[in-house]
């Protein structure tokens, strides 16, 4: 092996404090690949390791947790229960509830019954909580329209909508009703899945999907698995079958 | 009530449940005077979720259930002494009908109609099983039951109890807190 013996500059014992010293004052340059980036104008670019740390946590709506808050494009989840396990009822209080504690705007897409949520069941949820329907006007829409989730022309249609109201919840009233293909196939699953984050990304908000299982629990599992963000299971505990008052509206 | 459970939240806590309570709430009265009622969903107030889990019953002391400790023996003589004997007589894990020769006759004559039905010691078997349980609720006999490595159908081994001098001496004629005998 070779060493090779460099000539030293006459001073360079002296200046090496001081370069020592400039080292630790001195912010070092920053290459290219440090700087940060730009937003990308395209949807894809995805993030940095360290843009990733830096997200924020995950907050909910409500103070159970049970329904997150998206931090980051929006997010989907689902709410299945039995008919009769007042999925509906769990629907419109935790929107209520997202209202009055954080002031979020609700989208509630009554495929089921539009009637039923509209004229019934809020204002007797407003009626139980002492609130007056109007105080929530500006923070409640009930959308009694037929809507194809799978539909881009009704998704776009729906969006350009509510741009203006921007909710921060859509909760989707059920499954079934706004899904025209079998919902047990997994490639449904995936679309389903792809909708409802194009439905969501938009306006940051998260999506509910409520959903009925059949008897046999197998209705809807592909797709549901396939979709959620979050899962959560309704059951109704004291009493079984439906409620005589909501037989009409409940029935598939 | 409405049981909520989270079974998968990314990023977050899941696998827990939270419990609602379902009221109807009375809108108004139609031209028939029939009340429109329509179902709500709202969160328990402290005392009703007090009042709910004070349904719930508490969790079985399973360790307890399991002991062979005196308290156990003590029961099982309190309530079964002939079968305290037979497994103190015993070596190694046995059979219950193995063991059932070992046990007292009882006074009905169940030994006599057994043997009349061609099934001897059955009784005295289905007396075992008794006081061995279910899982649900374990008998006095079911500490002293061997693993079942068979499944639920396998037949119940019982194992044996050390002899214990101390219990043999502290007879109930001459416990310490007796008058002693003139």
């Amino acid at each position: 092996m070779e060493s090779v013996l460099l000539e030293q500059p006459v001073g360079a014992e002296s200046s090496l404090p001081n370069d020592i010293a400039l080292v630790f004052t001195k912010p070092p340059p920053q290459s290219d690949h440090a700087k940060p980036r730009k937003k990308p104008s395209s949807r894809f670019g995805g993030l940095s390791p360290s843009e990733g740390a830096t997200l924020p946590p995950l907050t909910y709506w409500n103070d159970d947790e049970t329904l997150p808050r998206s931090n980051m494009g929006g997010c989907v989840g689902s709410l299945v229960g039995q008919y009769g396990s007042h999925n509906t009822g769990t629907e419109i209080m935790l929107a209520v509830d997202a209202i009055e504690q954080h002031g979020a705007r609700v989208l509630f897409i009554a495929a089921e019954d539009a009637n039923g949520v509209a004229k019934t069941r809020l204002r007797a949820a407003c009626t139980a909580r002492g609130t007056a329907l109007a105080g929530i006007d500006a923070h409640w829409r009930t959308e009694t329209e037929t809507f194809d989730l799978l539909s881009d022309t009704d998704r776009v249609e729906m969006i350009e909508a509510y741009r203006e109201f921007a909710p921060d919840l859509i909760f989707i009233d059920v499954l079934t009703r706004v899904v025209t293909a079998d919902i047990n196939a997994p490639e449904t699953g995936m679309r389903v899945m792809q909708s409802a984050y194009a439905l969501a990304a938009p306006f940051g908000a998260t999506v509910v999907i409520a959903h009925h299982p059949d008897s046999t629990e197998a209705g809807g599992r592909c797709a549901l698995h396939v979709a959620r963000r979050f899962l959560s299971h309704g059951k109704t505990q004291g009493r079984r079958g439906l409620d005589p008052c909501r037989e009409d509206e409940e029935r598939p | 009530m409405v049981s909520t459970h989270v079974e998968k939240m990314k990023n977050g806590p899941d696998g827990f449940t939270v419990r609602y309570k379902t009221e109807l709430v009375a809108l108004e009265t139609d031209e028939m005077g029939l009340s429109t009622e329509a179902p709500t969903v709202r969160a328990m107030t402290a005392p009703e979720v007090e009042a709910h889990k004070a349904k719930t019953p508490p969790r079985p002391d399973v360790a307890a259930e399991n002991a062979t400790d005196g308290a156990a023996i003590a029961k099982l003589e309190r309530d079964a002494p002939d079968v305290l004997r037979a497994l103190r007589q015993i070596t190694k894990p046995m059979l219950l009908r193995e063991i059932a020769p070992m046990l007292d006759a009882t006074a009905d004559d169940a030994d006599a109609k057994d043997d009349e039905k061609g099934t001897p010691l059955a009784s005295r078997i289905r007396r075992l099983n008794r006081l061995i349980g279910d899982t649900k609720s374990p008998g006095v006999l079911a500490p002293f039951t061997a693993p079942r490595t068979g499944g639920r159908t396998s037949p119940h081994r019982l194992i044996p109890i050390a002899p214990s001098t101390v219990e043999d001496e502290l007879r109930t004629e001459d416990e310490p807190s007796d008058a002693p005998a003139s």
